[in-house]
């Protein structure tokens, strides 16, 4: 079986070791850039499973990078879990309005991790799905009326 | 001749006989006596207006007194008072000013006494810092039933209070308007002292909170880092020494004690910049005891301490924001936990009491000494043990909980007997249809 591949984006090199380590040891592949900007310049070119953001970073913040990820159609449905250092209530809101699926607080808890992006993993392949089977149902229906 | 019949009885009276005609004597007789009485007559008004006039002037004198008395009353009434006064009639007479208005305007009292109101009023109005305008402004307010209150403030520094008003009959007719002056320079400048002090205070505290917040945030990023990078050496697969896993399970605990310190600093720095949000919701008392009671049975379990709840059926929701809530039962009875020894008991109990809920967390532990009281809420103030061992925790645990129930407009109170146990009661209102969160 294929290992999903897991985008996190955080300017710091220690916490982008922590995230991206803590993923790989759990099985995932990763890629992992320090900016909002490279980060949706890999997402030009590469589809990973979902993204690992962090809320400030210099230049693009994780708030906008998710806003622009919601804006482009073929990314519209990307799972995307913000970490940040922040009090959580202060960045809940906000992180949702721009799109956000899940929060999580900096320092987190490896298991939360894990399970959170296994969650997240999860509705986007059950959507997948849905959407597959949805358009062969639609497909089918077409044949029916066109006979 | 016929005679008139009263003429005919004063002949009579002066002796002339009846049924005939009256003699000269009888004549004689009468005028002298008409005369006689105009005499009297004229006696009597005269002595009737000598006496008249003598009372039309005693009643002037006693007037005249009378009115001198009044008015003495009046100046020295208004010598007396407490603040500058001047009182101005209908054609602009200064009718009185005091001696306080002549020494706060610098008028003399021959300026006064002649008694123009427009010379005085242009010395008044010179202390103005904008004096233009000023004097068309007074005019229109003279005539006006207005009352004015207004703080001036002068421009050689004086803060004066004036207050003015129209001084009427009691048939409402206008007479006159009074002025009075009160100066508070003294007071002003030490209320704006006191302003400035506070917002000088406030800002300041507002800073310490924000660097705080902003420090937090600094201080969880590279704790992220020592954390999980600690975690990450114990469950990855490179193999370690146990002398490394010894280092690394303590680097883990050390940063996971600096992360609570940290938290709680940034709960602290919120309450108290008062930028914590309360989200105030009816919250059922029993619901949040058993649930902060399962979040800490493991603890429990390991200090071998025996953890119950006990809540009232009848116990009514609490007002209050959940988070806030299960923080201050997590604190007090992680706390109760920490000074009971093993075999010894917590519980944790809830009773409605007029428009409150008590929420007490009992232990059977070491007790808190008397004099150790007034320390208990202090930030960063941790109480010795018996043992002389420092404990476990923040410090900051209590000093946060008794800042979040007042938030609340809750109580907190705490009973203690050393070596028998200690009982923490908090007071949280209760929810009612009636008060709206």
């Amino acid at each position: 079986m294929t290992r999903e591949l897991i985008l996190v984006a955080d300017d710091s090199d220690a916490n982008r070791m922590v995230a991206a380590g803590h993923l790989e040891a759990a099985g995932y592949d990763t890629v992992a850039v320090a900016s909002g900007e490279e980060a949706l310049e890999l997402l030009a070119t590469q589809r990973p499973a979902m993204v690992v953001l962090d809320v400030l970073m210099p230049g693009l913040g994780g708030l906008e990078t998710c806003r622009r990820i919601r804006a482009t159609p073929e990314l519209a449905e990307l799972p995307v879990l913000f970490l940040t250092a922040l009090g959580d209530r202060d960045v809940t809101g906000p992180a949702l309005d721009a799109g956000a699926d899940d929060l999580l607080a900096k320092p987190f808890h490896r298991g939360e991790l894990l399970l959170r992006v296994q969650a997240l993993l999860r509705h986007a392949r059950v959507v997948r799905e849905l959407r597959a089977r949805i358009a062969e149902l639609e497909r089918q229906l077409m044949g029916t009326v066109s006979i | 001749m016929t005679l008139h019949p009263l003429l005919v009885r004063l002949l009579r009276k002066a002796g002339a006989a009846p049924d005939a005609a009256p003699t000269l004597e009888a004549w004689q007789e009468l005028l002298a006596r008409v005369s006689r009485t105009y005499q009297e007559a004229d006696q009597d008004r005269y002595t009737l207006e000598r006496s008249i006039e003598i009372s039309g002037r005693e009643m002037q004198g006693l007037y005249q007194n009378i009115k001198r008395q009044s008015d003495a009353v009046l100046r020295a009434t208004l010598e007396a008072a407490n603040a500058a006064i001047i009182v101005v009639d209908r054609a602009r007479r200064v009718v009185a000013a005091n001696r306080q208005f002549r020494e706060m305007w610098n008028v003399s009292e021959e300026l006064i006494a002649a008694g123009i109101h427009r010379p005085v009023l242009e010395r008044v109005v010179a202390f103005d810092r904008d004096p233009s305008g000023s004097l068309q402004r007074i005019d229109r307010i003279h005539d006006s039933m207005d009352t004015i209150r207004r703080e001036l403030d002068l421009s050689d520094g004086r803060a004066i209070d004036l207050f003015s008003a129209p001084v009427r009959l009691p048939d409402g007719t206008f007479v006159a308007r009074v002025t009075f002056f009160v100066d508070c320079t003294t007071e002003r400048r030490a209320a704006q002292q006191i302003e400035r002090a506070r917002q000088a205070a406030e800002a300041a505290s507002r800073a310490k909170s924000m660097f705080v917040a902003n420090m937090s945030h600094e201080l969880r990023t590279p704790l992220n880092a020592v954390i999980g990078l600690a975690d990450l050496l114990l469950v990855g697969q490179d193999p370690i020494t146990a002398r490394q896993r010894e280092y690394l399970e303590s680097i883990l605990a050390s940063g996971r004690h600096l992360l609570d310190l940290v938290n709680d600093v940034l709960d602290l720095a919120k309450v108290e910049a008062g930028k914590q949000a309360l989200e105030l919701e009816p919250v059922a008392a029993r619901d949040a005891i058993v649930e902060a009671v399962a979040a800490l049975e493991p603890l429990a379990l390991q200090r071998g301490v025996a953890l119950t709840n006990d809540v009232a059926a009848d116990a009514p929701p609490v007002r209050a924001d959940r988070r806030s809530l299960r923080q201050i039962l997590y604190n007090l009875i992680s706390n109760a936990l920490k000074f009971t020894d093993r075999d010894g008991r917590v519980q944790v109990s809830a009773v409605a009491r007029d428009g409150h809920v008590a929420i007490a967390v009992a232990d059977t532990g070491i007790g808190i000494a008397p004099e150790q009281l007034p320390r208990l809420y202090r930030a960063f103030e941790q109480l010795d043990l018996p043992t002389g061992e420092r404990p476990e925790g923040t410090g900051l645990g209590l000093a946060l909980t008794k800042r979040l129930v007042e938030l609340h407009g809750g109580t907190i109170h705490v009973t203690s007997r050393l070596g028998e146990g200690t009982t923490f009661t908090v007071r949280m209102p209760a929810f009612s249809e009636g008060h709206p969160a």
